[in-house]
């Protein structure tokens, strides 16, 4: 099976090159990377170049991780889509891992994988929160499907942008599977777009609840 | 209920917004969301405003008015749901004029409604991480 990554990155110049060879370093090598630069304004563009990882690099005007992330679905050629943030990390047989899952279990639109946090330069000692890893850094999603759930929006305040797709997703009827083992990494970087809490970007998750009552309004009145 | 009582959201996992006269509540430690409807919108904005449920009751409501038994129920539910308590030490206020106005031009009865299908995506959502060290909720920059 063949896929295609797709990295969303803005101002990532701290971690992206980890980012890629954790990619790079799969048991199963995908057919591409897309980095999508949303804008960055340091040394993102450098430090992806120089990492040894070889790379489809297309940058545009900061419009947030979802617009990212869409630029970079159409882009993708590969029948599969794994995407990853440019701070996070993937363990040697994440993909291989999900493909088997994919085999065993062939009505899954995606698969996804638990996660477990570290502290940016610390190293990874295994003892961080493991979770569900519901979010872009798991997930391996049938491309014709990714694609057609729709774009990435990006809500004000540029937060819960995979709570909503990810949600649009499961409405519109794709079964989404989770491996219950820890094959990716999330990195804990203060100062990061998704670290701590913040009332702005709360409003964001705010914005996404009111998307998802405005298709149910939506949806009960085309029935009614 | 103490029709005199004063409330207040419940803690700083309370989030809430109104868009277009309709207020949406966010549960961050549970990634429940609510919904009202047009009533419900008007009198959960005035209680978080800290008018007392006695200054609601009466008031013209669509066709009707507000009963305190229906008030009764509402914020029952809103303990219920954990998104509003009784608050001590708050002085009242008095309901404002443009919620009045669209309280009495509402045309749906008291309701909430809770959604739990994307609390599993919001609950892993990068938002919950803790910087141990410095605690709950220090933002670091």
């Amino acid at each position: 099976m063949s896929y295609s990554v797709v990295i969303p990155a803005w101002n990532a110049a701290r971690t992206i090159a980890e980012t890629l060879r954790s990619v790079a370093a799969q048991t199963v090598p995908p057919a591409e990377i897309i980095v999508v630069d949303d804008g960055s304004t340091d040394e993102t563009e450098a430090v992806t170049r120089q990492s040894g990882v070889p790379v489809r690099y297309v940058r545009q005007d900061n419009s947030g991780p979802g617009s990212a992330t869409t630029r970079g679905f159409a882009l993708a050629r590969a029948p599969f889509i794994a995407t990853v943030d440019a701070d996070d990390l993937w363990l040697g047989d994440k993909i291989e891992r999900q493909f088997r899952r994919l085999e065993e279990a062939p009505q899954l639109a995606a698969v996804f994988t638990q996660w477990r946090t570290f502290r940016h330069g610390e190293p990874d000692d295994g003892t961080g929160k493991v979770t569900p890893g519901w979010s872009r850094t798991t997930m391996l999603f049938r491309s014709q499907v990714a694609l057609s759930v729709g774009p990435v929006i990006d809500p004000p305040g540029n937060r819960g942008e995979m709570v909503d797709w990810l949600g649009r997703a499961r409405e519109d009827g794709h079964q989404l599977g989770m491996i219950d083992e820890v094959l990716a990494l999330r990195r804990i970087l203060p100062g990061s777009m998704s670290y701590g809490r913040d009332p702005e970007r709360d409003r964001s998750y705010l914005e996404v609840a009111r998307m998802a009552m405005l298709r149910r309004k939506l949806k009960n009145a085309g029935q009614g | 209920m103490g029709y005199s009582t004063i409330y207040a959201v419940s803690g700083n996992d309370i989030v809430y917004e109104t868009f277009d006269g309709d207020a949406v509540v966010l549960d961050l430690a549970s990634g429940r969301y609510f919904g009202f409807s047009d009533s419900g919108s008007c009198v959960w904005e005035a209680l978080i405003a800290q008018v007392p449920p006695a200054s609601l009751v009466g008031r013209t409501c669509g066709s009707g008015q507000l009963s305190a038994a229906d008030l009764d129920a509402f914020i029952a539910r809103l303990n219920e749901y954990g998104l509003l308590s009784p608050a001590t030490g708050m002085a009242s206020a008095a309901l404002s004029p443009e919620l009045a106005q669209r309280l009495a031009a509402a045309r749906e009865a008291l309701k909430i409604d809770m959604h739990d299908e994307l609390a599993d995506l919001v609950m892993v959502d990068p938002i919950h991480d803790v910087d141990e060290p410095a605690g709950w909720p220090a933002v670091k920059q």
